[in-house]
């Protein structure tokens, strides 16, 4: 299936990483008005950060070793992700699940940080 | 042309109303790259010791450097003034405050003068205003940004001041983005120049040099730092989500804490991370461009008395100062105050180690319920902890003394309570074992900008496993894990802080200083060439750390600091810690290494004047003849 960026924003930081990165991937300067990425951000208490995008990648040369833009390649927490509609769906399970059994999901993606995480304490 | 810097300083005087803008001189990029180099230089040459810091003649700056506005730069910001003890009053904080100045075309930008009534300094590109601000004095952080917005619009980032700022609270912040602050002092000065808020946005961007390199420095940077790589730090893999705060625990049980206000080295129950994470913490929250996936994460507290508040919990401080208060364990209480001080716009240590000498005086009956307005100050109690914060915050009652400070408040009770302060230089100390480590012991002694760790982040070394066997230190790698002889922790210190202040001077953040890049200095050397193209040596590189340091101290001798003030607090160097059985610092040992450091940074011994060897070897003539006159 075709792949795009997919946003998961519950994990987003606010870093704006992916913003400056794909300023960069276009025109090698980090400057806002170059990045087809917009960040709608609240700083205060970081009360809202949703990235808004619509990218499919298309003419994006600058890859990493796992062919994945700049923009999902720098993200911290994990909340881009290039990939097609079946595999984002399964990552939305995926993370909602893993939160149950590990609160440290709920600020950082499984997919991002892969390493074996210590088992969290049962209640009681 | 270098590019990098936008070579610009915006130069702003709130008597007159003045707004100039400036070129940086393309020698300063060079020899002082930016941040604390360029600000203290700044410093040197216009604030002299005739300046009294509450006097207009006291100036404030706001500093960038190089890197910042790219990712690198991490919204680093540096804020220096001449602190109200005289010393380096210099700080950093985050956010997109930093990378908005720059985008709008400033490196620097300096406060002048005094204001007779509030005002707000507005940056919008090239529009440069000085607007009244009487709708916003007296409200809080939060508010003052939301108010701000409002008018100028959602794209505008502030930093601001709040209502214990306004009433010259000691030691207060100044915040960005009301969330993010630093530069403990630096707002009591903003508050005394009348100068509600500084609001920016800017439209621009920063060109690199070599965008290649830039690309390939930073991979190699982000692969060194990173724990999932397993070459980072000797810390817990929590630390990379939950930065200070995951090692709360590890600190109680090592005794490294400054519990019951430096009586003991440990509580019985320290507040638990895990406790946090899971019942606490909603969202993850950074800086501009942060490599950590989290390390502020926005906190809800969901009930209880405290519930419904919420903010940003970014620093140990009040995890660590719970042991200092007497071993408070209720994350909510902790929350609360953090974020009240927050809101008044306070340090959050000013008011730990004020309020725990407090508490220390009151058990020895040295302050009794006739100073405190007829409230009981026992250790531990959270209702009185959150209490006597907004006694400080509003300068109410008892709180009012408390607000000077903690070395203040002693002068004014007197009794023999200045016994139980735990100060340096006159500011508060921050929360890093002394008895527990002396490399940490004789940095926070001798730094220049008072204690503050950091300045020379991280003061633990690296495994020795993980060194290159060709590999020649300037210190043995062994020396940071033994930390309890004197004996060559100088070496060390002064490694970790030129680079610290290097680091700073780029500026990027503390915490991306791990793994490799502790050493090898390619890491930092490549990135500044590729984004400058200024063609820096590694020698000369190295170099800026140590004359920022370097200029720095000469600052502080001008203003009167000598050896003699290059100490720590009474009860680290004359009380054992009984609970974990480790005896005082000692005067003795403090000396040996005072005289090595002194000795190995070509100053002289005696005084902790630089000599005029070290300061022509570091073209800092301009520093000698007013050095002279005071050997």
């Amino acid at each position: 299936m075709k792949k795009r960026i997919y946003v998961f924003d519950d994990i987003c930081s606010g870093c704006a990483n992916c913003l400056m990165w794909c300023a960069f991937a276009n025109k090698g300067e980090f400057n806002r008005a170059y990045a087809k990425i917009q960040l709608a951000r609240d700083g205060v208490d970081g009360r809202f950060n949703i990235p808004m995008v619509n990218c499919t990648g298309a003419g994006c040369d600058t890859r990493n070793e796992k062919g994945e833009p700049l923009c999902v390649e720098m993200c911290p927490t994990g909340a881009l992700v290039y990939t097609d509609a079946e595999d984002a769906y399964k990552k939305r399970i995926e993370l909602q699940q893993s939160r149950e059994a590990q609160p440290l999901f709920k600020l950082i993606a499984p997919w991002k940080w892969p390493f074996p995480w210590r088992e969290w304490p049962k209640k009681g | 042309m270098l590019y990098g810097w936008k070579g610009k300083i915006l130069r702003v005087d709130l008597a007159d109303k003045k707004v100039v803008k400036q070129d940086l001189p393309e020698e300063w990029m060079k020899k002082y790259m930016g941040g604390r180099g360029i600000m203290t230089k700044i410093m040197w040459d216009e604030v002299g010791p005739e300046v009294d810091p509450f006097s207009p003649g006291n100036k404030l700056i706001f500093g960038t450097g190089p890197l910042e506005g790219t990712p690198l730069g991490q919204g680093r910001i540096s804020i220096q003034t001449k602190h109200p003890k005289k010393f380096i009053g210099e700080g950093g904080a985050a956010g997109f405050w930093a990378p908005n100045l720059k985008f709008a075309g400033y490196d620097f930008l300096v406060i002048e003068q005094k204001s007779n009534t509030p005002v707000y300094i507005l940056i919008d590109d090239d529009k440069v205003e000085i607007r009244d601000a009487i709708h916003l004095w007296g409200k809080d952080n939060h508010e003052t940004d939301k108010l701000l917005r409002q008018e100028l619009g959602q794209e505008f980032v502030t930093s601001t001041i709040g209502p214990a700022n306004e009433k010259l609270v000691a030691n207060s912040k100044v915040f960005f983005e009301a969330s993010y602050c630093g530069c403990r002092g630096c707002g009591e000065i903003m508050g005394d120049k009348k100068l509600k808020a500084v609001a920016v946005h800017g439209t621009g961007g920063v060109k690199i040099k070599d965008p290649e390199g830039y690309l390939r420095a930073y991979r190699r940077l982000l692969k060194c730092s990173s724990i999932s790589e397993g070459r980072g730090e000797p810390t817990n893999l929590t630390h990379t989500i939950l930065m200070s705060n995951s090692l709360i625990r590890n600190f109680n049980e090592m005794g490294w804490f400054h519990a019951y206000n430096g009586q003991r080295g440990r509580v019985e129950n320290a507040p638990s991370e895990m406790d946090l994470l899971e019942n606490y913490l909603v969202k993850p929250s950074t800086s501009f461009c942060c490599t950590s996936p989290s390390c502020g994460a926005r906190y809800l507290v969901k009930e209880g008395k405290y519930a419904g508040i919420e903010g940003v919990q970014r620093e140990g401080s009040p995890g660590y100062g719970a042991s200092t208060l007497g071993g408070l364990t209720s994350w909510s209480t902790l929350l609360k105050f953090k974020h009240l001080c927050d809101r008044y716009g306070m340090d959050t240590l000013m008011v730990l180690y004020t309020v725990s000498w407090a508490m220390e005086c009151y058990q020895r009956g040295i302050i009794t319920k006739e100073d405190t307005d007829g409230i009981e100050i026992k250790w531990g109690d959270d209702d009185i902890v959150v209490k006597l914060t907004e006694m400080i915050g509003r300068r109410e009652g008892f709180g009012d003394i408390l607000a000077n400070g903690a070395q203040k408040a002693a002068e004014i009770i007197g009794r023999g309570s200045e016994n139980y302060l735990l100060t340096i230089k006159g500011r508060e100390i921050d929360e890093q074992p002394k008895q527990a480590s002396y490399q940490t012991t004789l940095f926070e002694a001798v730094c220049e900008g008072g204690p503050d760790h950091t300045r020379w982040f991280p003061a633990y070394g690296t495994n020795p496993k993980l060194l290159p066997k060709d590999l020649s230190l300037p210190y043995d790698p062994l020396t940071p894990f033994n930390p309890l002889s004197p004996e060559g922790k100088a070496a060390f210190v002064k490694y970790r802080y030129d680079r610290g202040a290097l680091i700073e001077d780029l500026p990027t953040c503390m915490a991306m200083h791990k793994g490799e890049s502790l050493w090898d200095i390619t890491y930092w050397l490549d990135i500044y060439n590729a984004t400058t193209g200024a063609d820096c040596t590694a020698e000369e590189f190295v170099k800026i750390g140590e004359r920022t340091v370097n200029l720095e101290r000469a600052y502080i001798v001008r203003e009167g600091f000598r050896r003699e003030d290059d100490t720590i607090p009474r009860r680290m160097l004359e009380e054992p810690l009984i609970d974990i059985g480790l005896p005082p610092v000692g005067q003795n040992n403090l000396d040996i290494m005072l005289d090595e450091y002194y000795t190995l940074r070509g100053w002289d011994v005696k005084t902790a004047i630089p000599t005029e060897e070290k300061l022509r070897e570091l073209d800092l003539d301009f520093t000698i003849d007013d050095l002279k006159q005071l050997r």
